[in-house]
């Protein structure tokens, strides 16, 4: 039976061969190729590898036929230029160890600047690895986050500044104060040192201290097993619709990681027309 | 026989719906993990020849229009870096030539977990409107340019992925975006753009399966667009015998793909569901193989 041949399927047939040739003469991107480290792990444990690394780590398991992971892969390595101080990438190939001339090959193409390991299986903590692109953050060898699926540049730039700092503001009012705010922020140095920074500021319509008073003193009680430098702190005023901070390095020497500081503050608080004095106890919680 | 078949044909659909998304184990796996999980049996070496998506849970066997755009992907990105090629692609093609050699689309009417899927939904309303021929074109497009060149001419490797299947395919929206998305927390938050296109495609299908039978198959489904070259050439195939036929068109008005019956029973668009046997009152259509003889004639 002689088959019709219509019209309209030719000129379908002509479009596609025209958008075929248009889609042949993309230019494939042309990355850096930059040194990176390659190593078999076929038959040894991915935890040997980053044990010891007081770093963030950031595990990405990937594999050469997914696309996605490659595109994480270019984010990864300029995320890793700026934050090599403080984190690790490793990407882990689930690919076969004989794909490890390709999985070279790709690596160079993308510009992968951080250490690749291949040969892994597609197992880890006691989890199978069933989506890809799949990626553990590992801080002090413990899994704090696990991700499914492909993010983006600004995603992992927000997920590392999280973890890289650990920042505690407190607002502390004085009761119903109604003449300064008292801010603290705690920023985590590493595992007992902490930096604690107070903010001292008067609120609409008062000034603290001043021509004529004693200066603002803040004295922080001492106690055992927490080393707090300086402990007194103090300024001569603080104007209207301005602020002062004091920075305090604290140290945990003890046994529990909570713990809480007293400290008092002495202020003369005062508006146009009238002075108060302010003596109170406030507590600041780590 | 063939009219026992007939008649049970929609449980014979229904046992292929069931036999190909058999591994139960594997979902129960992942709804009790809440974690998405592909069944990882050694059937997934097998080709299912239908549209059953890979990444449904319980899914058994390999969908051969997804595999075929993953080997596109390999083999384009080894030839990108001499590597040596992977022949399995061959396979997939081989496969697909033996099966559409021997009957055409018929698995597109049998055995299909999709073509079960628009044949159930089709029930509800039983309207079959006739679709454009300009928009049933379409489907050599999705072949074409989604399963062929796409995967093939993308040189960028960072963009080297299945087409149809990240864009356009709802049978795996269906079974497997679906049921993954609803099972696992961590994959809904990598839900993006092309997740709403997808969803966008399934719906514009689910409505159209109340409207027009089998209208997937019949502007889309690349699996049954290949097969339809074949149904010219096939070893078994479909015959109307002219000097019994009344020309009553009760075949054309039964055919789920709107196909002129009585002048080209053989079209690349029947799916060989054997309704117009049914239905004709003169016997008129029965099944042959090439060599002109009558098989499992009544």
């Amino acid at each position: 039976m002689k088959e019709k041949i219509n019209k309209q399927p030719r000129k379908l047939f002509y479009i596609i061969i025209i958008i075929t040739l248009f889609l042949s003469c993309t230019k494939d991107a042309q990355l850096q190729s930059t040194n990176f480290e390659l190593h078999d792990y076929t038959n040894k444990d991915i935890q040997d590898f980053y044990k010891g690394i007081n770093k963030l780590i950031i595990l990405n398991f990937w594999a050469t036929y997914c696309s996605p992971c490659k595109i994480e892969m270019i984010d990864f390595s300029k995320l890793y230029n700026e934050y090599q101080d403080k984190v690790l990438f490793i990407g882990a190939s689930i690919d076969s160890a004989t794909n490890m001339d390709l999985i070279k090959k790709i690596c160079n193409k993308l510009g992968v600047n951080y250490p690749i390991v291949y040969g892994v299986e597609s197992y880890f903590n006691n989890t199978e690895i069933t989506t890809l692109p799949k990626t553990f953050i590992i801080k002090n060898n413990k899994i704090i986050e696990e991700i499914d699926g492909k993010r983006d540049y600004n995603f992992y730039k927000n997920t590392i500044n999280k973890y890289i700092t650990d920042s505690v503001t407190k607002k502390l009012l004085l009761g119903d104060n109604k003449y300064f705010i008292i801010e603290n922020n705690i920023t985590k140095k590493d595992n007992n040192n902490y930096l604690l920074n107070i903010l001292l500021q008067p609120k609409q319509g008062y000034y603290l201290n001043g021509e004529g008073y004693p200066p603002i003193e803040i004295n922080i009680k001492e106690q055992e097993g927490i080393i707090i430098n300086p402990r007194k702190l103090s300024v001569p005023a603080v104007a209207e619709n301005q602020s002062f901070a004091w920075e305090i390095d604290v140290t945990n020497r003890k046994q529990s990681s909570n713990f809480r500081i007293e400290a008092f503050i002495k202020i003369i608080a005062c508006s146009q027309n009238q002075c108060h004095i302010i003596n109170e106890e406030f507590i600041i919680e780590f | 026989m063939l009219d026992f078949f007939i008649k049970c044909k929609n449980w014979i659909q229904l046992l292929f719906f069931l036999i190909l998304n058999s591994d139960v184990f594997a979902l129960i796996r992942s709804i009790s993990l809440k974690r998405a999980l592909i069944s990882q049996s050694p059937l997934k070496n097998i080709f299912v020849p239908g549209l059953n998506c890979y990444s449904c849970p319980s899914a058994i066997g390999s969908c051969p229009i997804g595999s075929l755009q993953f080997w596109f992907n390999d083999t384009v990105q080894r030839i990108n870096f001499s590597e040596k090629i992977d022949l399995a692609g061959f396979y997939i093609i081989g496969f697909l030539t033996l099966t559409g050699g021997i009957c055409g689309r018929l698995f597109c009417g049998w055995v299909c977990p999709f073509g079960f899927t628009q044949d159930i939904l089709n029930k509800f309303t039983r309207k079959n409107l006739p679709i454009p021929k300009i928009i049933k074109s379409f489907r050599y497009i999705s072949l074409f340019f989604f399963v062929i060149i796409l995967p093939l001419f993308i040189f960028d490797i960072t963009m080297l992925s299945p087409w149809f299947c990240k864009l356009l395919c709802p049978e795996g929206t269906l079974k497997a975006g679906i049921p993954l998305l609803l099972i696992d927390e961590n994959l809904r938050q990598a839900a993006s753009v092309i997740t709403i296109i997808k969803f966008f495609v399934l719906a514009v299908f689910l409505i159209s399966f109340f409207i027009s039978r089998r209208s997937f198959c019949k502007t889309l489904c690349p699996l049954g667009t290949i097969w339809g070259f074949f149904n010219r050439i096939s070893l078994l195939r479909l015959k109307v015998d002219k000097h019994t036929c009344t020309n009553c068109m009760l075949c054309e008005k039964k055919c789920p793909m709107n196909i002129k019956v009585t002048e080209d029973i053989n079209s690349s668009e029947c799916i060989r569901c054997a309704e117009c046997i049914k239905v004709c009152p003169s016997q008129s259509i029965s099944f042959q193989t090439i060599f002109n003889s009558e098989i499992l004639n009544v």
